[in-house]
């Protein structure tokens, strides 16, 4: 070392009498000076960060809000989560939109004119909960508790335990609908019927080839930015293939390395098909099949048979050599996996859809490994508040009407206002939407505005909402929800390395104005009705969990949650083959084993598991040969721990118990001149709760319908030419985009756009005599886009209830 | 004449003067910040107050003789619709109508901030069960309210001239830089939505008030 310390002050001394020589300080770039702490590079100003998780779509990241003079002024991903590993997409960005959207909800409304007329007087939150209470206590008091209903949209984690399993139970009520049918219900019902608890994970970090059925990865899906990064690089980094089966050319067909247009529906065909080509190969996995499902192989052989390349070649469209080689490929990939989504399961057969591309998936032995299709990790948060023992009972209106759907395991939520209409099962006489707006976002919306408005059907209409949406519209109660920026919540949507990730939300800002997080509202009705709940707020709660549960208590618990936002176990490894978990002798203490299936349960003596009523909750594990393992434990269905390829309980039900192809009815007697509407998402909006926000209305603000040029052509439509299309509900005009990116049969609308309510930016609607607006300049467009929800009919899967959101017949002209 | 050696009289005037100014808009920011309730209205509609409205032509008697239940129902679903909605409706926040070129036009804008600063750089802080946004109408109409009756206060006490004139600066200064900049558009936009003579009378005399502050604070200063 030429100099040490001392000599460095030496050299000091000397620099600074060096410095302050004018000539040159003058060469100094920078100017300022340096204030420690976290400031604004754009206004200079102080910024506290708050990391919290994002509510904007279901994914639910992990997000770091940026505030500023009490302001929420910037939201970007929090890189200490992995699952979203610091990268949010634009609706995670504009969520600045919902706090501070112009058309915000911020003062509790009640009804004075007819209902719908638009006529409202603002009242007080003690008045808004002394009035929602005495209509609960009125209920309450006839002892009909089922008569109150809650029907949410989404409602997770700790929002979910605290308003559903708290205070709903406490209120005795178990008649909660949600809006899983409308989503993707039916895939999570069809895997319970296969492997039990729903929620497939892809792990596309170590896969070696993705078959996407139907999903549009790269712009939606319910885990859309923590997949989508590990998906673009395997794609990109790993030279991954992928190749997506989709009647239209998504954005995410069109980064794949092959866009395989398909016809509308018949993804299974084309699973099937592989299956028969791997089987016949001999490129199944012996070991996989042989211990793990509930079929042979010889079986399956049998099964698969009719199901040749050729057959689902004249079925889908899709080559038969193509098949063949995608399969070849897929099962040599070791290991691959596969994606499906609403493309294949939004349909009358896409329970089937769903469980043959499972099948291809087992087959091939990628269930649960490295690189395959894997079961969901998550976090599991533990509070000290009891959930109440009250008893619950519930009106039958959630399931849709007696024998529509075999197995509705995630309801029928867009049944439930037919339901209401029909009145042989019930009827609520309170009705409360919990950010859920089911006007616009089920088929038919002209039936489900006639329903809500009618008080005979429907006395009570309460909304909870962060805007005014079209349901609200119809409310006699109003209660202004805050935003997922000024509440708190524990989260715990999965992970996609295989570990669990505890996060939380917390408030960036203070609930705008006298908006109040309904978690809260809960609480304080439970006060006034004398029930205990353990707890008095969402805070209160989120800070018991983070106090409780292992792991994040010893990091800090809720200080340490409340700095970073998120908790790992460092040590933590990802987790794999969960069913192959032998279970010791001594957790088998009062269990019987099911003869016919093998499962080790604790039933009584005698009792037969399949057929006893909720037994699956009763489910230890699976006997194979002398051991009992975790196998794949069921949920909902009492079906065996082992992955079931043939399935006894649809068998019961009268449907094919192996995987099969069903025609869609609709689509068998369909004229030449007709086409299947079917309907998708972009990249910067959700179904119907983002619209409100400027910066994405901004972008995406005009959805004319996709139909190939092939195809117009015939009916003299020219693009940008304004259409008709019709379906047996009902009319729409719109525009027609002409692009090859859509196959002849099909035509295809985004199902963001056409609000009729919702504030200014979703609907586009003034009333003339408030003249302009202040902010002409800033609102350039005029579209607002058309609802294609008008003409879609509200029609079940026979198997699970998924909304048949792909199988609408319709005519289509010249306007 | 220099107003720090005015008579003792003429500033008891000039005080005077400020309270009344004050009074105004406590009046306004009332009307502003809730729906009327029934003894607002009863006096509102008895004695001085009825015969000033009715000689400024600001009366519609047939509104005024239905009960006292009635018209607070009658405001009550007025004011939500001009100024809470929950559709189409004419927000009553500055930082929605004044705002520069690259601002977001959002609920707490940059001028929500810059009058929250102004408020609190005066001293004033906002009351914790408040829980609303600093550039309601009703807050801005407020703050001028306490502005000016500390500008009442000034005048009687001879020794503080300095703060007189810092008083009155701010009173100028917010004038000029909100509360002229938006509420005469704001006042405007009520006038031809209101379906009840009393919001389209209080918005017509909110934007006169506005306008001839403007001139009272100059004409103030010019004294200096």
């Amino acid at each position: 070392m030429r100099l040490n310390r001392r000599n460095f002050l030496k050299l000091g001394m000397i620099s600074g009498s060096l410095l302050s020589l004018n000539s040159l300080s003058r060469s100094e770039k920078l100017k300022g000076e340096i204030k420690i702490g976290d400031f604004s590079p754009e206004t200079g100003k102080k910024r506290k960060a708050i990391p919290s998780a994002c509510w904007q779509c279901v994914s639910r990241d992990g997000i770091i809000c940026y505030v500023e003079d009490c302001r929420l002024v910037k939201i970007e991903g929090n890189p200490k989560l992995p699952r979203t590993n610091g990268k949010l997409c634009s609706r995670g960005q504009a969520g600045i939109n919902q706090v501070y959207n112009p058309d915000r909800l911020i003062y509790p409304l009640k009804r004075v004119g007819k209902r719908g007329e638009g006529m409202w007087k603002r009242i007080s939150w003690e008045k808004a909960i002394d009035e929602l209470t005495s209509k609960l206590k009125e209920v309450l008091d006839s002892g009909h508790p089922e008569e109150i209903m809650l029907h949410y949209g989404r409602m997770k984690a700790s929002s979910s335990k605290i308003i559903k399993d708290h205070f709903f139970t406490a209120l005795g009520t178990g008649t909660i609908g949600n809006h899983t049918s409308i989503c993707e219900g039916g895939k999570w019902s069809a895997q319970e019927l296969v492997w039990g608890k729903h929620y497939d994970v892809n792990d596309a970090t170590h896969t070696n080839m993705i078959l996407n059925f139907g999903c549009n990865v790269f712009e939606a899906h319910t885990s859309h930015i923590p997949f989508a990064q590990r998906v673009i690089k395997a794609v990109v980094d790993r030279g991954v293939k992928m190749v997506t089966f989709d009647v239209r050319l998504s954005n995410t067909a069109a980064k794949s390395t092959e866009w395989m247009p398909i016809k509308s529906g018949t993804d299974g065909a084309v699973a099937l098909a592989m299956c028969n080509v791997i089987m016949n190969k001999g490129l199944y996995d012996r070991e996989f099949i042989n211990t793990w499902t509930n079929v042979t192989s010889s079986q399956l052989k049998k099964h698969l048979k009719p199901y040749t390349p050729k057959w689902a070649e004249g079925i889908s469209g899709v080559p038969a050599e193509k098949i063949k080689s995608l399969a070849l490929e897929f099962a040599r990939a070791k290991p691959g996996t596969t994606i499906s989504y609403r493309g294949a399961v939004a349909h009358y057969n896409g329970n089937e859809n769903e469980r043959a591309i499972k099948m291809l998936d087992a087959i091939c032995g990628y269930i649960d490994v490295k690189g395959g299709t894997c079961k969901a990790v998550g976090p599991s948060w533990k509070n000290s508040f009891k959930k109440p023992k009250t008893k619950t009972k519930k009106l039958k209106i959630l399931d849709g009407f007696p024998g529509q759907a075999a197995y509705p395991t995630h309801h029928m939520s867009h049944y439930v206002l037919k339901m209401i209409k029909e009145g042989s099962h019930g009827r609520p006489k309170i009705y409360i939407s919990y950010c859920y707006n089911p006007a616009y976002v089920n088929g038919e919306c002209k039936e489900n505005i006639d329903i809500l408005k009618d008080e005979k059907l429907i006395p009570y209409l309460v909304v909870v909402d962060v805007a005014v949406s079209e349901t609200a519209d119809l409310a006699d109660l109003i209660l202004p929800d805050a935003t997922y920026l000024e509440r708190w919540d524990w989260e715990d949507m999965v992970s996609y390395d295989q570990i669990p990730e505890f996060y939380i939300r917390q408030p960036a800002v203070p609930p705008l104005g006298q908006s109040r997080d309904f978690k809260d509202v809960c609480c304080q009705i439970a006060k006034r009705l004398g029930l205990d709940l353990g707890f008095s707020s969402a805070e209160e709660f989120v800070r018991d969990a983070c106090e409780n549960t292992p792991g994040v208590k010893e990091a800090g618990g809720f200080e340490y949650m409340k700095k970073h936002g998120a908790w790992v176990d460092p040590k933590a490894k990802p987790l794999y083959r969960s069913f192959a978990k032998e279970i010791k002798p001594e957790d088998l203490k009062g269990t019987i084993v099911d003869e016919a299936t093998g499962v080790v349960w604790k039933g009584k003596e005698g009792e037969d598991y399949t057929s006893t009523k909720d037994a699956y909750k009763k489910y230890v594990g699976q006997k194979i040969g002398n051991k009992v393992f975790k196998g794949f434990h069921p949920d909902k269905v009492n079906k065996s721990g082992k992955f079931e390829i043939y399935s006894n309980l649809l068998k019961k039900k009268g449907f094919s118990p192996m995987p099969t192809y069903i025609p869609i009815p609709e689509h068998q007697k369909m004229k030449q001149n007709e086409l299947v509407l079917t309907t998708f998402k972009v990249a910067v909006q959700t179904h119907s709760r983002t619209q409100n926000c400027k910066w994405l209305t901004e972008i995406y603000h005009d959805n004319p319908a996709w139909i190939n040029p092939k195809v117009a052509a015939k009916k003299g439509i020219k693009d940008g030419d304004r259409i008709k299309i019709k379906s047996d509900v009902g009319e729409i005009t719109t525009r027609a985009k002409l692009t090859e990116g859509i196959i002849p049969g099909v035509i295809a609308i985004s199902h963001h756009l056409g609000h009729w309510a919702y504030g200014e930016y979703a609907s586009g609607e003034k009333t003339a005599e408030h003249v302009c607006e202040p902010d002409c300049d800033f609102k350039w467009w005029k579209e607002k886009g058309v609802h294609p929800n008008w003409i879609i009919p509200n029609s079940p899967d026979p198997i699970n209830g998924q909304q048949r959101w792909m199988d609408t017949v319709v005519t289509v002209r010249k306007a | 004449m220099n107003m720090l050696k005015k008579k003792k009289t003429d500033r008891q005037q000039s005080s005077q003067k400020a309270f009344q100014r004050s009074d105004v808009y406590g009046l306004l920011s009332l009307i502003y910040s809730q729906e009327p309730d029934e003894s607002f209205i009863e006096k509102l509609n008895s004695g001085n107050s009825r015969l000033f409205f009715i000689k400024e032509g600001m009366w519609d008697e047939k509104f005024w003789t239905q009960s006292v239940k009635k018209i607070c129902e009658n405001l009550a679903v007025e004011y939500t619709r001009l100024f809470i909605g929950p559709k189409d409706h004419i927000s009553p926040f500055e930082s929605l109508y004044n705002f520069k070129k690259g601002d977001i036009r959002q609920i707490w804008g940059t001028a929500t901030v810059e009058v929250k600063r102004i408020i609190e750089s005066a001293g004033l802080s906002f009351r914790k069960d408040y829980g609303g946004i600093p550039d309601h109408i009703s807050i801005e109409l407020e703050f001028m309210q306490k502005l000016v009756k500390k500008e009442a206060e000034l005048w009687n006490e001879q020794k503080n001239g300095s703060l007189l004139f810092k008083t009155i600066e701010l009173e100028k200064k917010f004038i000029d830089e909100h509360l002229k900049v938006w509420i005469p558009g704001f006042c405007q936009k009520v006038i031809e939505a209101a379906r009840y003579d009393f919001y389209r009378n209080v918005a017509e005399l909110t934007g006169d008030f506005i306008v001839t502050e403007k001139e009272e604070v100059e004409s103030l200063l010019s004294f200096f």
